[in-house]
């Protein structure tokens, strides 16, 4: 039994749904650095932010996820909740929490993993022979040093080497979908940074960035994987990546899509899982 | 007097600081400890605590009491890191909602409309507008914030914030409390909202679409237990 102040809640977000994965290892990681985790996330923890045009429905999502994370605390002694979006973190740190009383702190989970390295790193003991092109952003900086503690991290692997990428603005990639261009622009300087490099792999720090980068998983000889996936292939844990799979053109099993609803499958997973990729929509042709 | 680095520095972003030849602080020097200290010079922000040396340290050097070169390296001391969670801000009012309405001419009036954070922002260059004059854009933004309608510069530059952050450290009012990314937000939201100068197409699958995802991967165990 973890000792209380160990005890979190690891609140994924909405997005994170799309890659049950990465949730698990997160759990695996936090849990294998000594926390007790119960993991969070998805509409009913929506912390409004994508809702700017709601603010009172925004606002009652915010009170509600507070709410219960303040239930976690007081009854379950989860006095600390592990973020992974950088959208929900900013967004608990500078509206959510100004506007509700919390009796929680927060952490990002990069952070709290970079300050159990002395725990994480007798754990990494597969060699990952990987040439890896961190794939960075401008944002997020003003809360946590992201981009330092997952590098940092990524250097505990033995075998793996590190080249740090081209810092692209905004928070993650899907920050930039809106602006024509611009997220295009910002996986085309990844990619062209990592086969200048002679990187075999881009590792992407964030979901969104995740989601836009495995669609060209291959291209060049080079492979896409998330810094979590690294981790665990380094403590010989399977890390398959079922959305790369879809995404790529396999399709989840007939049971799956039958436990979704096929047609809430069609209309709303096929046509994300298809769509060209966003440097493929800004003119490059990968070779 | 300091002998051992605390464990309570809240967050540390960036910075390198150095302590081997320091042995003693005299915590006095940080008597308001519990501030909330930054310094776009030395690259660092930093939430301090009351009577915690490592932070009084910073504070010391923040304040110019000691050089930058006599503190560099201390927080990467063995240890140092340990305690890095954020204790969030107590809650000034009782909704978001409440809060926002009350914080955009909060902050609107901290700020100077002297450009910086204009002319900081990457985005500029994707939508062609670095020729913009940085003043009456930043203008736009108090205006904005306030509730009241801004040039069309000023709306085509928060429309295309992506949270890079760049604005937060460039902005010459941070240190009095105005933190520039949260009044493009809120500018942003008076824009679709008030002034109904940007319009917003909602989006009514993304919810639909992750609970779809969530069947298509999750056990029953794990719907139940996270979602």
């Amino acid at each position: 039994m973890a000792l209380e102040k160990d005890r979190v809640t690891f609140w994924f977000g909405c997005n994170m749904l799309r890659h049950a994965e990465m949730i698990r290892l997160s759990i695996l990681l936090l849990e294998r650095v000594g926390y007790d985790v119960n993991a969070a996330g998805g509409p009913s923890y929506c912390c409004g932010t994508a809702h700017d045009h709601q603010p009172h429905g925004a606002s009652n999502m915010a009170g509600r996820t507070v709410t219960r994370f303040n239930e976690a605390a007081e009854n379950e002694g989860r006095g600390t909740v592990v973020t992974w979006c950088p959208s929900c973190h900013m967004h608990m740190s500078d509206i959510m929490a100004p506007g509700n009383a919390t009796s929680f702190d927060i952490a990002h989970i990069t952070e709290l993993l970079a300050a159990s390295a002395d725990r994480l790193a007798p754990l990494l003991t597969v060699p990952v022979k990987r040439r890896v092109l961190l794939h960075r952003h401008l944002g997020f900086a003003t809360h946590v040093a992201v981009n330092d503690r997952v590098a940092a991290l990524l250097r505990e692997i033995p075998g793996l080497e590190l080249v740090d990428g081209p810092a692209s603005p905004g928070h993650m990639c899907s920050s930039l979908a809106p602006i024509p261009g611009a997220l295009g622009a910002a996986v085309r300087a990844a990619w062209d940074a990592a086969v200048e490099h002679h990187c075999d792999t881009v590792c992407t720090i964030f979901h969104s960035c995740h989601r836009e980068m495995v669609a060209l998983d291959g291209t060049d000889n080079v492979r896409v994987r998330n810094w979590v996936q690294l981790i665990a292939e380094a403590m010989g844990i399977d890390a398959s990546d079922a959305y790369l799979a879809w995404r790529k053109g396999a399709a989840p099993d007939v049971a799956a899509i039958e436990k979704a609803g096929p047609s809430r499958y069609q209309a709303l997973v096929e046509p994300e899982l298809r769509k060209p990729s966003p440097t493929l929509s800004a003119g490059r042709i990968p070779g | 007097m300091v002998t051992t680095p605390s464990l309570s520095i809240r967050r540390q972003v960036r910075g390198y600081l150095r302590f081997p030849e320091i042995t003693t602080i005299d915590t006095a020097g940080c008597a308001d400890g519990g501030c909330y200290c930054e310094s776009n010079r030395i690259n660092i922000l930093v939430r301090l605590e009351t009577q915690n040396p490592v932070a009084a340290l910073l504070h010391l050097e923040l304040r110019g009491i000691l050089q930058e070169s006599q503190t560099r390296g201390v927080l990467e001391a063995p240890g140092i890191m340990t305690d890095i969670r954020t204790k969030l801000p107590a809650a000034k009012e009782p909704t978001t909602e409440a809060f926002l309405a009350g914080a955009g001419p909060a902050l609107a009036d901290l700020c100077t409309a002297c450009g910086a954070c204009f002319e900081a922002c990457p985005m500029a260059d994707h939508i062609g507008l670095r020729k913009a004059d940085p003043h009456s854009t930043t203008d736009g933004l108090r205006k904005l914030a306030r509730g009241e309608v801004a040039p069309a510069e000023t709306i085509s530059w928060v429309s295309a914030c992506a949270k890079s952050g760049l604005c937060v450290a460039a902005c010459p009012q941070q240190s009095a409390g105005l933190n520039a990314m949260l009044l493009v937000r809120i500018a942003k939201q008076h824009a679709i909202n008030d002034t109904r100068q940007i319009s917003v197409k909602p989006d009514p699958t993304a919810f639909p679409r992750v609970k779809t995802y969530a069947q298509l991967q999750l056990s029953d165990e794990e719907l139940d237990a996270w979602l």
